[in-house]
Formats: C-alpha cells, sequence, structure tokens
C-alpha cells in the first residue's frame, strides 16, 4: 500500500519532464503560436508575445536550445495568459459600467 | 398564496434583470455624466472637452500658450483647398456630405443602414472620394488629417448629436463599443475605463488621466509628440499599446464602434476640433 503510493509519486514528477523534455522549443513555439493566433482572433493579443516567439526562434536558429527553450516557455505563457484575460473577461467587464 | 408570490415576483426580477442588462444608451450617458459631476465637483461638465487641461492649471497654463499660434492652422488651410478642390467626376464633398456641409461633424460617426455599421466621417470621405472615381485616402494620413481639420474647424460650435437608431444592429454595435471600453487588455491588464474613469484625475507618469466625457470632441489632434495632426483611431492605437495589448487597425469595427459609444457619451457637448495636445 505504502509502496504503491510511493512508486506512484516518484513516477509522476518523472514522466512530466520526460513529457517536458520530449517538447523542445519547436513544440513549445508552434503552442505559443497557435494560443497566440486565437487571442489575436479575440482582439486580446499582447504586444509581447509575438516579440518572444521571435527571440526564441533567432536563438533556434543559433542552435542554443535552452536559450530557445526559456523564450518559447514565456511565450507559450503570455500567450496563455492572454487568451484567459480573452475568456474572462467575456463577462467581468460588465461589473465595471459606470451606473450599472 | 406562496405559488401566487412567486408567481408575482418572478416577472418582476426578469424585468429588473433585463433592464440593467441593457441600460439604454441614454442611461449609460447620464450615469457617466453623474459620475465625473460627483468625482470633480468644482469643474463644469462641458469643460472635459479640453481633456487633462480641464483638471490641471499649470498644464492648461502651458496649453492655452500653446494655443496662441495653433499648430493646427496649416492643415485647416490645407484641408480648405483640398475640400475645394473638384473631385474626378466634377462633383464635390459638398455635394456629398449634405445640405450643410461642411458643418456635419456633429453627425458622425452614424449607423448606416445599408452596411449595417458603423460609417465614420473618414468613412464617409472616402465613400465620396471612391464614388466620384478618386483613390480612397489613408486613414493615418495627412491628407485625410487636413480634410477632417477643416471640417472640424468649421463645425466648432456645433453640439454633439448623433444617435442610436431603433435598429438591432445599431444597438449591438453600440454594445460592442461599450463593452470594448471596458474590457481589460494586455499584459498591464488595463480597460479604458480603468484610466480614465476609475484612475481618472490621476498622474501617470507626467500626464493627468483625462475624462472620457469629451474625448471625442476635438479631432483631429495636433500633438507635440507626433509632430503633426493625427486622428483620434491613433490615439486608440496609442492608448491600447501603452498597455501592451496589440493595438487594432485604424477604422477597424471594433475601434468604430468604441468610437459611437464614446461619442455617444458626449452628446449635447460642444465640438471643439481641432486641437493641440501634448
Ligand atoms: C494606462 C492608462 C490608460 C489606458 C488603459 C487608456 N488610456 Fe487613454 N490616455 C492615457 C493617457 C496618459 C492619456 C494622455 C492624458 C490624457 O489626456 O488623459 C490618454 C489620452 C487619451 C485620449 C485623448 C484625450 C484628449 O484630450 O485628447 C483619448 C481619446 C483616450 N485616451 C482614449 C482611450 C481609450 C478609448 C482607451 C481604451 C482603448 C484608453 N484611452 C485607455 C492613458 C490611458
Amino acid at each position: 500500500m505504502m509502496k504503491t503510493v510511493i512508486r506512484i509519486s516518484l513516477l509522476l514528477p518523472l514522466s512530466l519532464s520526460a513529457l517536458a523534455a520530449q517538447a523542445g522549443p519547436a513544440e513549445t513555439l508552434e503552442r505559443a503560436s497557435t494560443i497566440y493566433e486565437q487571442a489575436l482572433a479575440q482582439e486580446h493579443g499582447w504586444s509581447v508575445t509575438e516579440p518572444l516567439i521571435e527571440e526564441a526562434r533567432a536563438a533556434m536558429a543559433a542552435g542554443d536550445e535552452d536559450r530557445a527553450q526559456a523564450l518559447a516557455d514565456r511565450a507559450l505563457l503570455t500567450a496563455e495568459q492572454s487568451l484567459k484575460q480573452a475568456q474572462d473577461e467575456k463577462d467581468a467587464w460588465q461589473a465595471r459600467v459606470v451606473g450599472r | 398564496m406562496l405559488r401566487t408570490f412567486s408567481h408575482r415576483i418572478y416577472p418582476a426580477l426578469i424585468l429588473a434583470v433585463s433592464a440593467t442588462a441593457i441600460a439604454s444608451p441614454e442611461e449609460d450617458r447620464n450615469a457617466l455624466r453623474a459620475f465625473y459631476e460627483q468625482r470633480f465637483p468644482g469643474i463644469e461638465l462641458d469643460a472635459h472637452v479640453d481633456g487633462a487641461y480641464a483638471l490641471d492649471a499649470d498644464k492648461r497654463d502651458q496649453w492655452l500658450e500653446m494655443e496662441d499660434f495653433p499648430p493646427y492652422e496649416i492643415a485647416i488651410d490645407d484641408g480648405a483647398d483640398r475640400y475645394d478642390e473638384p473631385l474626378a467626376d466634377g462633383s464635390s464633398y459638398a455635394d456629398c456630405l449634405g445640405n450643410e456641409a461642411p458643418v456635419v461633424k456633429q453627425y458622425y460617426p452614424r449607423f448606416d443602414p445599408a452596411s449595417g455599421e458603423i460609417e465614420t466621417l473618414e468613412q464617409r470621405i472616402n465613400s465620396c472620394r471612391e464614388a466620384a472615381g478618386e483613390e480612397p485616402l489613408d486613414y493615418l494620413g495627412s491628407e485625410m488629417s487636413s480634410l477632417m481639420a477643416f471640417i472640424a474647424y468649421e463645425s466648432r460650435g456645433e453640439r454633439v448629436a448623433i444617435e442610436v437608431p431603433d435598429d438591432p444592429r445599431a444597438q449591438a454595435a453600440y454594445e460592442d463599443g461599450k463593452e470594448f471600453f471596458y474590457t481589460r487588455r494586455g499584459q498591464l491588464n488595463f480597460a479604458c475605463s480603468s484610466c480614465h474613469v476609475t484612475m481618472v484625475g490621476n498622474a501617470l507618469r507626467a500626464e493627468r488621466l483625462s475624462a472620457s466625457l469629451g474625448h471625442t470632441t476635438h479631432w483631429p489632434v495636433y500633438r507635440l509628440k507626433w509632430k503633426e495632426v493625427g486622428p483620434l483611431h491613433k490615439r486608440f492605437i496609442e492608448c491600447n499599446s501603452q498597455v501592451r495589448a496589440v493595438p487594432l487597425e485604424a477604422q477597424s469595427e471594433s475601434y468604430r464602434n468604441l468610437e459611437y459609444f464614446l461619442t455617444y457619451m458626449s452628446n449635447g457637448m460642444e465640438l471643439n476640433g481641432p486641437a493641440s495636445r501634448k
């Protein structure tokens, strides 16, 4: 009983980092771009995302995988946050209307 | 007994809910006016047509000095020449813009039943040009700004008089503009209302945040920063960009709807364009 719990908890972080390692900067960038496009389509793009994507591409082209991954992660994070903002704001704006 | 009670209360509740959900443009306008009146008890609402200079005496003095030699005068003269020049088919802007032309700024933006969209004065000018066989002008270019400066100048003293007609498409455009105004955008997570309502009157870096009443009355504007006369949508682009949001195109549908909402909020206020700003 105790053993299984320990084994599973040991396995989980391992499998997660394995996944992350599998998804290199190219895959992360592709996800970032797709989500950024979705945010743009809802007029909620953040201007920081595209420069991060471009910097990550440049790092990849220069063969600097670590830097590329770090930049791609940041691009993905800002893209995800901008899309979340778009979704949250669909209703949230109404609470701010003056006189409401 | 309980049943009759709930029968009575439900319709009342539903009415109340739908009434707040679709406040009329006039209710919105009155509420916003009441807000600024309460926020700035010593300032006449009409004074907000001067933007930040209504709220800051020092900045106002500097601005009045700038207005002694209005930096937008050349644009007005240039616009007057362009306005009088016949178009390719021999017709004129005056023929196209209606009886009162060039005193027409007070009626724009307006709902166009043919397209079902909001038509700004800039778009109207380009439609006139295209109907007369001319190329449309760049919305951010100096030729359009000059024409707008001339029409604004001729329209000075008129009061903003736009309508949201009884057409669901017009009402939807108005609601869309209102939503844009109150929606947070960008990495800094600000809505237009965050700065121009919630924080109005506060200093932001070297600037004083103006009220949204009067935000549309004085365009186009000569800005020292731009070193030229530019349109309202250029200011939208800048205000979106400074919160790290990707700005939209000038004259995009959302910006036109935003202009429609903002202009309705200034209904009844005096037109005072063109103007100068820092
Ligand atoms: C981070 C704060 C901030 C946000 C958010 C913001 N603005 Fe501004 N805005 C400013 C500042 C600062 C100025 C220059 C000082 C002034 O006139 O208020 C300005 C100026 C303006 C002006 C020109 C006023 C004049 O007198 O010429 C307009 C119009 C305007 N903003 C509209 C908007 C709209 C519409 C939005 C939303 C899309 C918006 N602003 C969002 C800070 C903001």
